[in-house]
């Protein structure tokens, strides 16, 4: 059971951060904790693939992300797994501050806010991001610039704004 | 940013459930996919579902249909044509099997047809109910049975007495349609006068003399009106259907897989065939592992590195055929043997589609060659566990020959993956609701389901 017990550590090491990461994409704890739970189900199953896959963290991401990009658009499809996810185990804290967080980064075209989580969050370099997504890597700067500056601006606007030349230095 | 660390540190707040309950999950995923590979090697059997219905409550008892005979109605004469939305409903809290059936946005969520008479047929439909009380949830939706024995002129509507989406049909015999949800270990016999019977359980031994009474089952009874929750581990083995007495007699034995642990799938041969045991031993290491049956002792033989494989359904007896494929290869291997594991035969055929494990399923046509079943070909992007049509691909076996493309079909009904991939009866092969009585080369689709 090589394979079953590396995914288990991936799934321990993993599984929280992978929560919060599509939770900012989606902006849904409970449809964020079924995703990634449902897509370790996929990686359990796609188990002999996986084991080729040189990062198998960022194939259950995309997996999960693919799942909660499309907003379950088969519902129908979820039900008819039978089989479900156990979901969330205890409901999470969600506080003021991050609900403005998350519905500011709802706000940033979906693109966008996928590079801007998979690099501010998931830590991922450019080069990565565009491996993942598919996508070249001066697209992903592309994405990242807008998707920053316009989150800055959302950001801004929910608190008073800071005295000029007072700001905090933002990261390029 | 630093805002976004706040989400960072919200992590610690996230419970993870237990790494086996997703384990579990994946389990009952795969039976469905086993089902749908081991259920076609029963060369007599016909059988489509396409699609879902509501996930199941494995420890409840199922709705109980009431077994008097009804009365077949005309169908209705216009099918396209929108229903009257002056019509009154017969509840406004609820719709009628009818209503839910020749409703305009109705989905159709599994179908079945006889191999004795293809007029004989059963469709399940679900649809929302536009005129109900809007809940938490939204509207309610309901799920019913649309039988007919005379190709729809006439048409049966039964409320659907299951509901776990993960149900197929099967064709047992003549004026039979067994329909089987391997997942669980429940199933209903249709018979063509439109009752529906829930069939009990039982691990009697009953000699069974048509094979095609046969089909792959939970092999559980945990479940029935004795109470108790299904077990979750029950692995899947053979069942023989017992209309006269409305019965189901679980087999136990050689013939059962050994579920997740080993890796050991259903045996590929029914025990009503008497013929030798073998299937295939599910691996986590990238290989081909054919087991096999012989002097009351299970036998292996490794046949080489794989990334996709399978049995290949519909062989005739005393051969064992596994069709492998190593990922980036531009063919796929067949492996035979015809005298008990003692030599191998391999032949290579090309192939220009990818085969995987779960989605591409090969079976031996009535003339000897090979048809092959890809359901993964058009995937919702949402999802990799449905197909939204699927390709059919043929090829000879001989040696450089290759795989050609012969039918797609792609209709817009989901199908699911837990449909047996190829039935064969007498001359004629079925792929869901495909048939074809030329040796695989053509295909008609079945297309009328109410």
């Amino acid at each position: 059971m090589r394979d079953a017990l590396d995914l288990e550590e991936l799934y321990t090491a993993s599984y929280r951060r992978l929560v919060m990461q599509v939770f900012a994409i989606c902006g849904d704890m409970s449809k964020a904790e079924d995703a990634v739970q449902d897509a370790f189900v996929t990686a359990i199953r796609k188990r002999r693939q996986l084991s080729g896959v040189t990062n198998p963290e960022a194939w259950v991401r995309t997996v999960a992300v693919n799942q909660v990009r499309a907003g379950w658009r088969h519902a129908v499809v979820v039900r008819r797994y039978g089989a479900k996810v156990p979901g969330p185990q205890a409901p999470v804290e969600v506080g003021p501050d991050h609900v403005q967080l998350v519905a500011a980064l709802a706000q940033l075209d979906v693109d966008q806010r996928l590079v801007v989580v998979l690099h501010h969050l998931a830590d991922l370099p450019v080069t990565d991001i565009a491996a993942e997504l598919g996508v070249p890597v001066g697209t992903v700067k592309s994405r990242l610039s807008r998707g920053r500056s316009r989150l800055a601006e959302l950001l801004d606007d929910r608190v008073d704004r800071p005295i000029r030349g007072q700001e905090e230095p933002r990261d390029a | 940013m630093p805002e976004l660390e706040q989400l960072r540190r919200l992590s610690g707040e996230v419970h993870p459930p237990a790494f086996e309950s997703l384990v579990k999950v994946a389990g009952r995923r795969d039976r469905r996919a086993t089902v749908s590979v081991a259920l076609a090697s029963f060369a007599a059997v016909v059988a489509v579902v396409v699609g879902g219905l509501l996930a199941g409550h494995p420890g409840e008892d199922r709705p109980q249909p009431a077994p008097s005979v009804p009365t077949p109605s005309p169908t209705k004469p216009d099918k396209t044509g929108k229903p009257s939305e002056e019509a009154a409903h017969v509840s406004e809290t609820s719709m009628t099997p009818q209503e839910v059936v020749l409703a305009d946005d109705a989905t159709l969520v599994l179908t079945g047809v006889s191999a004795d008479d293809p007029d004989f047929r059963v469709s399940a439909w679900r649809a929302t109910c536009h005129w109900c009380p809007r809940s938490e949830v939204g509207r309610p939706s309901f799920t019913a049975l649309a039988i007919t024995s005379d190709g729809y002129a006439r048409t049966t509507y039964r409320r659907a007495p299951f509901e776990s989406g993960l149900e197929h049909v099967e064709s047992p015999g003549p004026g039979l349609l067994l329909i089987v949800d391997a997942a669980n270990g429940y199933e209903w016999l249709v018979r063509d006068d439109g009752t529906i019977t829930p069939l009990a359980r039982d691990f009697d031994d009953a000699p069974a003399a048509d094979p095609r009474l046969w089909f792959v089952c939970l092999a559980s009874t945990g479940h029935t009106s004795a109470g108790g929750a299904i077990p979750q581990d029950a692995p899947l083995t053979w069942c023989m259907l017992d209309p006269a007495a409305d019965a189901v007699h679980v087999r136990r034995g050689p013939w059962e897989g050994t579920g997740m642990a080993t890796g050991i799938h259903p045996s590929v041969v029914s025990p009503g065939s008497g013929d030798l045991l073998w299937g295939v031993q599910d691996q986590l290491d990238d290989r081909l592992v054919a087991w096999w049956l012989a002097d009351g002792t299970r036998h292996y033989q490794d046949l080489g590195p794989s990334t996709g494989n399978g049995a290949v359904l519909n062989s005739p007896p005393g051969t064992m055929a596994f069709w492998s494929w190593v990922k980036g290869a531009e063919a796929l291997s067949v492996f035979t043997s015809d005298d008990r594991g003692s030599t191998w035969q391999r032949t290579d055929l090309g192939v220009s589609f990818r085969p995987d494990d779960y989605y591409f399923a090969l079976a031996w046509t009535p003339a000897g060659d090979l048809v092959g079943r890809q359901d993964d070909a058009f995937f919702p992007p949402s999802s990799i566990h449905l197909s939204e049509g699927i390709r059919l691909w043929r090829a000879d076996l001989v040696e450089g020959g290759s795989f050609v493309l012969v039918h797609e079909a792609r209709t817009g009904n989901e199908i699911a993956i837990e449909d047996p991939a190829f039935a064969v009866l007498g001359d004629r092969i079925w792929a869901s609701r495909l048939w074809s009585d030329d040796d695989g080369r053509t295909w008609v689709e079945q297309t009328t389901w109410r």
